[in-house]
């Protein structure tokens, strides 16, 4: 190291050795507010993230229609049915349109059930989720009705499916064709509608089987839980949802209850979550900063009034003015560095530990550790500006005669 | 041209007056001081209380400026300099020792003679062997790595010294350096200035004790902001 950077360094360490108390106080209350800072940015920076998951999961440019279940004054209601993803195909031109029927605990052989989804070969090109192995129901299983099967990648892990093998779904066979990866999580925590999130530890089956695992006469028009569409590229989404509401809701379709899912709703929550941890979050983290930040300068000022002789010996020795003001401020800065540094990493360390049973979602990347870093130091120049200047402009003469 | 046989005088003012605000206007301290010290000299400058020997001091320091009149140090006048060549005669041309020592209390003997070079860009191993030189020169080597603030009056005084002249000086300037010290000390640190006098070193110092006068080679009397050669 050379003695240009030992010997400020070496300065610094001398007077926070005389003046332990001070200094760790301002320390103590920069490094809380660090703290603060990086529980926001990590909490934010993960809400964030989930927002753009859930985004991601449901499909770039997709929404979704379901229909909550009918209570006992609705007996003139009709269901969603495959009519229903017949009329938006014909309608929304360029759109791709499935239909999910999801039918929960079907016996798989021993004491397993699991969620069978009817589904097509559209669901794939909607839905961003990827062939891990095989492949997926295509127009031939549907048209064919074949009895082939696809498992998600999980489900299969746990059972030990491989593709290839025969499975059964209430005692009829099925070919095990492909595995899918989903790798789903960010829908389903923030959304209670199974119809967001039915492929995770589901087995797929073509749409147009008669439904085996179901007890009496398919319908002629099955029902359907959710549409998806992926509305037309170059169209605003939002017009394609008002052009599907329209047609659905229609008096001659008698449907209602109907949700209309668009990324944007599901991010509203997120969003006022984000808002108010923001203003609180924030406004402690500001709160503690600024404490920090003056708790620094009163150090500082102290330091100054206390140093005023040490001033008068260094301007002696020949240091300029500008050299008594950058004593101070790299004084500051390296204190408020050096609490970020403890402050965040310390945090960083904490909530990675803890991120597991953390109620929200966290983001722990370098901008999280490294911004309070660049705050501090901003904080650091601001907060020790003015007690630098005063120190600067004390005369050496008045300094020595202080002596 | 200049003639090679004439001396520059290190220090030299004409007609300079110092004064300072006060509340009810102006006081001036010093008033209308013009002297020439010599290269080599030892300058002792006596007078009570107020009279104006530290705000002298100061001027002849660099640390303050005159109100009116001139002040040349090494043939240049002062009041053309900037700040930064100001500066730079004070960590290159100029040692400084004060009456309570201005040591840095947390730090060696040869720690503080080495924050002489604080401003200066020397390399540490050479920081170290003119630091370790200086507490040679004031009988100090064997106390280098002794905190100050264990060591007696005289010897911390010693250090001050051996840090004013660790970079050698034009001109050493001493405000009371006997001031705290009891007479043994007081003598031998008066011997060190002599010594350092011996050497080449001009010295100017003030003092209230007139018993330190019989190493001066010149005394000098302040007296109502005026300085005036003694009898």
């Amino acid at each position: 190291m050379t003695n240009q950077l030992r010997a400020p360094l070496r300065d610094i360490a001398d007077d926070i050795r005389a003046r332990p108390g001070r200094a760790g106080l301002s320390f103590l209350a920069l490094a809380v507010g660090m703290t603060a800072l990086t529980v926001l940015l990590a909490v934010l920076g993960g809400l964030q993230d989930r927002a753009r998951q859930i985004v991601e999961e449901l499909g770039a440019h997709v929404f979704a229609i379901s229909q909550s279940q009918p209570d006992g004054n609705s007996q003139n209601t009709a269901r969603l049915t495959a009519r229903h993803a017949t009329l938006l195909s014909a309608n929304l031109p360029g759109a791709t349109v499935t239909g999910l029927q999801i039918s929960e605990r079907v016996p798989a052989g021993g004491d397993r059930q699991v969620r069978v989804v009817a589904a097509d070969e559209a669901l794939l090109e909607i839905r961003p989720w990827r062939v891990a192995a095989g492949r997926f129901l295509d127009a031939r299983d549907l048209r064919d009705r074949e009895r082939v099967a696809v498992a998600e990648e999980s489900l299969a892990r746990e059972w030990n499916w491989r593709v290839g093998d025969t499975i059964r779904l209430r005692d009829t066979p099925f070919r095990l064709i492909g595995l899918i990866h989903i790798g789903a999580d960010a829908l389903e925590s923030e959304s209670t509608d199974r119809a967001l999130s039915p492929g995770t530890g589901a087995v797929f089956v073509p749409r147009t089987l008669p439904p085996y695992w179901q007890i009496g006469i398919p319908p002629t028009d099955p029902l359907l839980d959710a549409l998806y569409v992926r509305a037309p590229a170059g169209r605003p989404l939002e017009e394609s949802v008002a052009l599907a509401r329209t047609l659905l809701t229609q008096p001659d379709q008698r449907l209602d209850r109907l949700t209309f899912v668009t990324p944007e709703l599901l991010l509203q929550r997120l969003r006022k979550l984000q808002d108010t941890i923001r203003f609180t979050a924030g406004s402690i983290a500001i709160l503690c900063l600024v404490l920090g930040g003056t708790t620094l300068m009163s150090l500082l000022v102290a330091n100054v009034r206390e140093r005023v002789t040490e001033i008068g010996l260094r301007r002696a020795l020949g240091a300029t003015a500008r050299d008594i003001a950058g004593l101070f401020v790299l004084e500051a800065i390296l204190l408020t560095a050096l609490a970020a540094l403890v402050g965040a990493l310390g945090t960083g360390a904490i909530l990675w530990l803890v991120r597991e049973r953390f109620p929200i979602p966290l983001r722990l990347d370098a901008l999280v550790l490294f911004t309070p870093l660049v705050v501090a130091t901003l904080l650091g120049a601001t907060f020790s500006f003015w007690p630098a200047r005063a120190a600067a402009r004390i005369s050496p003469a008045e300094a020595l005669r202080n002596e | 041209m200049q003639d090679s046989s004439s001396t520059v005088p290190v220090f030299s003012m004409q007609g300079v007056w110092k004064s300072f605000p006060t509340p009810r206007g102006p006081v001036d301290v010093l008033r209308g001081v013009s002297l020439e010290i010599e290269e080599g000299s030892f300058v002792i400058i006596t007078g009570p209380s107020g009279s104006g020997k530290s705000t002298f001091l100061n001027l002849a320091s660099l640390l303050d400026t005159p109100t009116k009149g001139t002040v040349h140090f090494g043939g240049r006048v002062v009041s053309t300099l900037n700040e930064n060549e100001l500066c730079a005669i004070r960590k290159e041309r100029l040692g400084m020792v004060f009456q309570k020592f201005c040591l840095l209390t947390h730090r060696s003997a040869i720690e503080n003679v080495a924050f002489r070079f604080r401003y200066l860009s020397l390399p540490e191993h050479e920081v170290r062997a003119r630091a370790r030189q200086a507490l040679d020169r004031v009988g100090l080597a064997s106390h280098a790595d002794q905190p100050v603030r264990l060591m007696s009056g005289g010897e911390m005084q010693r250090v001050a010294i051996a840090r004013a002249v660790a970079q050698r000086p034009d001109l050493l300037v001493a405000d009371e350096p006997t001031g705290n010290l009891d007479r043994a000390a007081a003598e031998s640190v008066m011997e060190t200035f002599r010594e350092l006098n011996a050497d080449g070193i001009t010295v100017l110092l003030v003092t209230h004790n007139e018993a330190l006068l019989r190493y001066a080679t010149r005394h000098l009397i302040c007296r109502e902001g005026k300085l005036e050669d003694s009898a």
